[in-house]
């Protein structure tokens, strides 16, 4: 780890509660990281609660990992992301199960 | 403690990957009421969208000489005399019908000539490999579109079973979590079919996806099965080891190191090749060759070797060529982590890549359990000790079809069974009490890290009877320990410690059956290395592992001959 952090905010869905909110989390930038392996490190030090697909194809070829990342629909294991580079993360589509969890096509 | 949702079905099938769906297709084409159960997106979830796409089959148009026969002694021969020998004579047989099936479903196969183009592996006398476009996803994509075709098959995605259900002794439903609305179901079911994959995710060093917990061999084991030759884990030999962030991503070695492929070369820290001369050896083999230059240190930084192209007799236009013919997209071009794989040395070791483990299965794809069948990587001995290459999806295919076909005649004319209360209120119990408050509570991820330690360290490609001991002991340690103080955080819904946890409490089960089953084979074969018992038995036999007056009975087991 070393360098500027990166500024993610991610749009959370709270089924039970049924209420979205914006959640913003500074992660430590390493190198070579993804959005996939950011996720993973909040999921592991930041936030337990935080639900996303962790399956983990690697090579951009199932789809399962697919959020809006700046708006744009990406795959997230294939997104690298830069120190200090600043984040939106939200659900692919609308049918969200929890928050960047979606029923996929 | 709320109650739960029950559903019924006739066939119920556990996994969403290759040997799932086809069991799935094929029972509902027998004409029986079908459910699948898959713990992630079928086709999104699970190994085999990793897999690369070769699936053997002996259409003999590589080379006019190549036949089931053959096909049949080359499994034999690579299983290191482990072999079912029933089982890989249905799966020599059959993988030329089932892949013919694929293309009915629209999946494509590279054709030359409109002919099958068929690659050789190592231990191919011939080469068998057909090449499925789009790799494991183009299979388990096309047979995903084949299950859309069928209404009548219900499919709940999301879904972690974590018991099969009894009822007076006869196998009668599962139960589990569905994470998609953190509720409990019961499933009535006449058969039940377990094909949820291997158990790569007990070791940390692996290259398959997360989701590869045994829970299939898990819920076996639990409901009385026959389980075999769980210490059997395939390593591929050659998966990336560095840079990080494709550490885990495997290099098909077969396409790289092969003469007649790629041609290039293996080599050690010093730049010298290490491989002995002669044709590419098997899996097993050529794991060993790298190991022995790392331990003897010639790795390099990461305990690793290189796969060098700067020797390959090939000239750049041939390999830019074979590298478009012989290696699917994502697998040729790594630029994105700053990787040509045509002119950069690759860093690569050892990594758990199948288990050749599981429950024991008969040509009909049935267990010891009535009603309960098995297909794919939850079954075990059609490898035996080693696996050649393109015989994995053969496999899903081969016994997912038998599966899903007896499970489908078993369910006929069968009545069901009565819910047993008392258990299904003990498992909401056990998975309840994970989201109550603990003293001192712990989160499933660190019980995960810590079972993956023990296993690369103790269960890895060099064992030995005192450092499996360890192993044990810390594994029990984990359980009674580590286990009581899980705490979950959060909402029901789609909760993934939640479900982590249920998975860590299988897998804990399932590390001690592996780690008795490796302590009983006291010799080397195939991939299990004992550095205590480094000679080869005369006698191969199977370890066996199965549920006896509630205690783990430990034995060894003959291995079936072809029958008359």
């Amino acid at each position: 780890m070393g360098g500027k952090s990166i500024h993610v905010r991610i749009l959370r869905f709270s089924p039970e509660e049924k209420r979205g909110r914006v959640d913003t989390f500074q992660v430590p930038y390493g190198p070579e990281m993804t959005v996939q392996t950011m996720l993973r490190y909040i999921y592991e030090h930041e936030d337990s609660t935080l639900a996303f697909r962790d399956y983990r194809c690697g090579r951009g070829v199932c789809n399962a990992c697919s959020m809006k990342v700046n708006g744009k629909v990406t795959r997230s294991c294939q997104r690298s992301v830069r120190a200090g580079e600043e984040v939106l993360l939200e659900p692919a589509n609308d049918r969200v199960i929890k928050d960047l969890v979606v029923q996929l096509d | 403690m709320g109650d739960y949702e029950v559903l019924r079905t006739g066939v119920l099938i556990i996994g969403g990957g290759g040997a799932g769906v086809r069991a799935a297709l094929e029972a509902d084409g027998q004409g029986a009421e079908v459910c699948l159960l898959s713990k992630g997106p079928v086709a999104r979830s699970g190994i085999t969208p990793l897999a690369y796409p070769s699936l053997q089959a002996a259409f003999g148009t590589g080379d006019p000489r190549d036949n089931p026969d053959v096909h049949y002694r080359d499994t034999i021969a690579e299983g290191r005399d482990l072999v079912d020998q029933n089982l890989a004579r249905v799966l020599a047989d059959e993988s030329i019908p089932r892949a013919l099936d694929l293309e009915r479903f629209g999946i494509r196969f590279k054709k030359q000539d409109e002919r099958f183009f068929q690659v050789q592996h190592p231990g191919q006398t011939y080469p068998r490999n057909l090449f499925i476009v789009g790799g494991g996803f183009g299979l388990i994509h096309g047979l995903r579109k084949e299950l859309q075709r069928r209404p009548g098959v219900r499919i709940l995605e999301d879904f972690c079973v974590s018991h099969l259900l009894r009822d007076q002794g006869e196998l009668m439903g599962a139960f589990g979590l569905h994470m998609r609305d953190g509720r409990f179901y019961a499933i009535e079911a006449k058969s039940i079919v377990l094909a949820c994959g291997g158990y790569e995710e007990l070791w940390g060093n692996t290259d398959t996806p997360p989701d590869s917990t045994g829970d299939g061999i898990f819920l076996a084991f639990q409901s009385g099965a026959d389980i075999i030759d769980l210490e059997m884990t395939q390593y591929y030999p050659t998966v990336f080891a560095h840079p990080e962030s494709i550490k885990g991503i495997l290099v098909q070695y077969e396409t790289f190191l092969e003469g007649k492929y790629l041609d290039f070369r293996l080599v050690n820290r010093e730049g010298r090749e290490f491989l002995p001369q002669g044709p590419l050896p098997g899996r097993d083999t050529l794991m060993r060759l790298i190991l022995s230059e790392v331990e003897e240190g010639r790795g390099s930084d990461h305990n690793a070797v290189y796969i060098d192209p700067s020797r390959s007799s090939k000239k750049r236009e041939e390999i830019d060529r074979l590298v478009r013919e012989l290696l699917e997209g994502p697998d040729r071009n790594l630029k994105g982590f700053g990787i040509d794989i045509r002119k950069d040395r690759l860093e690569v070791c050892p990594a758990v890549h199948h288990t050749l483990g599981g429950i024991r299965i008969n040509e009909r794809a049935e267990t010891s359990v009535q009603g309960l069948f098995a297909a794919g990587e939850n079954a075990s001995s059609v490898h035996g000790a080693n696996r050649i290459s393109g015989n994995a999806l053969s496999e899903t295919q081969v016994f997912g079809t038998r599966a899903g076909k007896y499970a489908a005649q078993h369910s006929r004319g069968r009545g069901y069974g009565s819910l047993p209360a008392g258990e299904i209120r003990e498992a909401m119990q056990k998975w309840n009490g994970f989201v109550q408050r603990k003293k001192e509570g712990i989160r499933p991820l660190v019980l995960r890290r810590e079972l993956k330690a023990v296993m690369d360290r103790y269960l890895g490609p060099n064992r030995d009877d005192e450092g499996m001991r360890k192993a044990l002991q810390k594994v029990l340690d984990l359980r009674g320990n580590g286990l009581p103080k899980v705490e979950v955080s959060g909402g029901k819904i789609f909760n993934l410690d939640w479900r982590t946890a249920i998975e860590v409490s299988m897998t804990l089960d399932l590390a001690e059956l592996v780690i008795r089953s490796a302590l009983l084979r006291e010799e080397t074969r195939g991939h299990h290395f004992r550095r205590d018992f480094p000679e080869t038995s005369e006698m191969p036999q199977h370890t066996l592992v199965r549920k006896r007056d509630g205690g783990i009975e430990v034995t060894h087991s003959p291995v079936s001959v072809l029958g008359p």
